[in-house]
């Protein structure tokens, strides 16, 4: 009933964009949850309730996807390219496996259990939004709520705030539980997007490992968090969304359906909390420049030639809007919690412990967790090497797009702890833990991507052998004919 | 067989036994970390852990009922425990969000909340919700 609530207004731009994707059946609650969060933003700047802004946005997105479908029939009656068919047998197959997957860590949520921030950060702010306009903007002024980061970005409370509007109060579990399907949803996404690698390189067998790597992710993606990734913390929503991004926007083939299903995923990464906020952006970033590459032309570089000032202004707008459009949901939020005066609280006191000694507690502190790195590192050389050819013959990104997003994302959440004013050990000893899933998901979903490759590339050879071995009887005859011609 | 021929087997055995390394290095951390999430889930599950959620869970739950109880709704209310009792501190906030208005000094209050434990498993669960006026 819950994910219904949340998955019905999404469901027809999710058709629209995945189609018959499995994709489909996790983007829906995805783009429900986006549409809470500009309800949120909706009822800071004007006097409504949640419920009525959450109705607002989702007539008037599902209206616009029938205008758009109605009015460009064309663009969406195009043909789709190979990479984006999907067989309704291998569909079903797929979401069966990441379904089956989901259920073993969510039958945790049977455990009722509620985390510190959860109930501090998350299900505070879900009650605030619960409240209306004027009790909300008072709260989020109010310095009594300074512990629970008022500026962070409201998808999650959203979500908590819309299912006590419409199942009420009673019990205040409801909201991480909605913080749990969310986080399930992005994993789903996660492991429909690792299936989807081995659509692209179009052998049937390859389906099977790349099934059987989607349904193992979306485990992961729960062992990684550990128990704050099912009792409420909104770390591994924004990491798994995000990880999502980076496969459809930066992995799997140019297409209009992963681009826009990438750009769902940053928006939602970046509507969860600061770190998704800046690796959402960076993301888009990234998709921007991957399909608007930066070129060189000879005349920019004064070595005069032919070059078209209109088709590069025509890029470079193409590129803003491919930033600036997925990014605007993260914008407003960002210009509304300035308007309101409202800071982190991360930046706000100055410390006496030096930049250096931070930097080195910083890198003392992260480096446990992301032990798998090295592993994923020389798989990366070794794919590099041998598999290239296939992996750019499937049309799949260059690897390093991949490795660029989780620096980034990393580069981010390090710049925090350094330039941060809390005190760094205790810091890194209640957070790292969390802080790290994002890192740890990208590097595991990179070792996936490369096994269903690799296995491609086995069956590829047992496809070359017995093509060799139907050929042999022939020439064994066209040799016997010759002699017998001689 | 020509030497090209044969150079050509020998890639193509050490671009196999490349493949053959990744899947089974690939498998077994990915494999493994998957693993770690069944010893998590049945930690959680165990009656014990469960039965201790739903008691902490249901105590907070009889202090946001007892708060909308006593406490005329849209009242201002000062939350009147120790900084360093910062667990009492915010969830006592979070419970008041927002039927009333916490503020951040006695002065701008109506009335003032606390809570204390309370013997035995009477009240919430062992918890009791203190409400005075100022």
């Amino acid at each position: 009933m819950l994910i219904l609530g949340l998955a019905l207004p999404g469901l027809l731009p999710a058709l629209a964009v995945a189609r018959r994707s499995p994709a489909v059946i996790f983007l829906a609650p995805i783009i429900g949850a986006i549409m809470a969060a500009l309800a949120a933003e909706l009822e800071v700047a004007v006097s409504l309730s949640l419920l009525g802004c959450y109705l607002l946005v989702a007539v008037t997105v599902n209206a616009s996807v029938i205008a758009s479908l109605v009015m460009a029939r064309r663009v969406w009656r195009r043909p789709l390219v190979p990479q984006e068919r999907f067989s309704l047998r291998w569909s079903i197959l797929t979401l069966l496996v990441v379904l089956a997957a989901l259920a073993v860590p969510l039958s945790g949520l049977r455990a009722h259990e509620i985390g510190w921030d959860p109930n501090s950060i998350w299900l505070t702010h879900a009650l605030m939004l619960s409240g209306g306009h004027s009790e909300l903007v008072t709260a989020m002024k109010d310095p009594v709520y300074h512990f629970a980061n008022p500026d962070y970005p409201p998808l999650v409370p959203a979500v908590g705030a819309l299912g006590f509007a419409l199942f009420g109060q009673g019990n205040l579990y409801l909201a991480v539980a909605m913080t749990e399907l969310v986080a399930a949803c992005a994993l789903g996404l996660v492991g429909t997007a690792i299936a989807t690698v081995a659509n692209t390189t179009g052998r049937q067998l390859t389906r099977v490992p790349a099934i059987a790597a989607a349904g193992v992710i979306c485990i992961l993606g729960f062992a990684v968090a550990g128990l704050p990734g099912i009792d409420g913390y909104a770390d591994l929503p924004w990491s798994a969304a995000a990880v999502a991004a980076i496969v459809f926007g930066l992995v799997l083939p140019k297409s209009t359906q992963y681009l826009v299903t990438a750009w769902v995923c940053a928006v939602a990464a970046s509507l969860i909390k600061n770190e998704g906020l800046i690796t959402g952006a960076a993301v888009i970033v990234l998709i921007a420049l991957r399909y608007r590459p930066l070129t060189f032309s000879r005349r920019r570089l004064g070595l005069g030639g032919l070059g078209s000032d209109g088709t590069a202004a025509r890029l470079w707008v193409e590129r803003a809007a491919f930033i600036v459009g997925p990014g605007l949901p993260c914008l407003i939020w960002v210009a509304e919690v300035r308007l309101l005066g409202v800071n982190d609280a991360f930046f706000m006191l100055s410390t006496s412990e030096s930049l250096a000694y931070r930097a080195g507690a910083t890198v003392e502190g992260i480096a446990p967790y992301l032990i798998i790195a090295p592993v994923a590192f020389a798989v990366l050389i070794l794919g590099s090497i041998f598999l290239n050819r296939d992996r750019s013959r499937s049309g799949l990104g260059n690897p390093l797009w991949l490795w660029a997003a989780c620096a980034l994302g990393l580069g981010a959440i390090f710049a925090t702890y350094v330039f941060g004013s809390f005190e760094i050990h205790a810091w890194l000893g209640a957070s790292v833990n969390r802080v790290t899933v994002f890192g740890q998901l990208v590097l595991y979903t990179e070792l996936a991507i490369w096994f269903v490759l690799a296995f491609d590339n086995i069956f590829a050879r047992d496809d070359a052998r017995q093509r060799d071995r139907s050929r042999r009887p022939r020439q064994r005859e066209i040799s016997r004919r010759q002699r017998v011609s001689a | 067989m020509c030497a090209s021929a044969r150079r050509r087997r020998v890639r193509r055995a050490i671009k196999s036994i490349v493949c053959a390394a990744i899947i089974a290095v690939a498998g077994v951390a990915c494999g493994w970390k998957a693993y770690t999430d069944l010893s998590i889930t049945a930690n959680l599950l165990r009656s014990r852990s469960v039965a201790d959620s739903n008691l902490n869970n249901g105590a907070w739950q009889c202090i946001y009922r007892s708060i909308r109880a006593a406490v005329p709704e849209g009242s201002r209310v000062y939350i009147n425990i120790n900084t360093s009792d910062a667990l009492f501190l915010q969830r006592l906030t979070e419970m008041t969000t927002p039927w009333a208005m916490p503020v951040p000094r006695m002065s701008g209050a109506r009335l003032v909340l606390s809570i204390s434990r309370a013997p035995g498993d009477d009240y919430c669960s062992g918890l009791e919700l203190g409400v005075t006026q100022k």
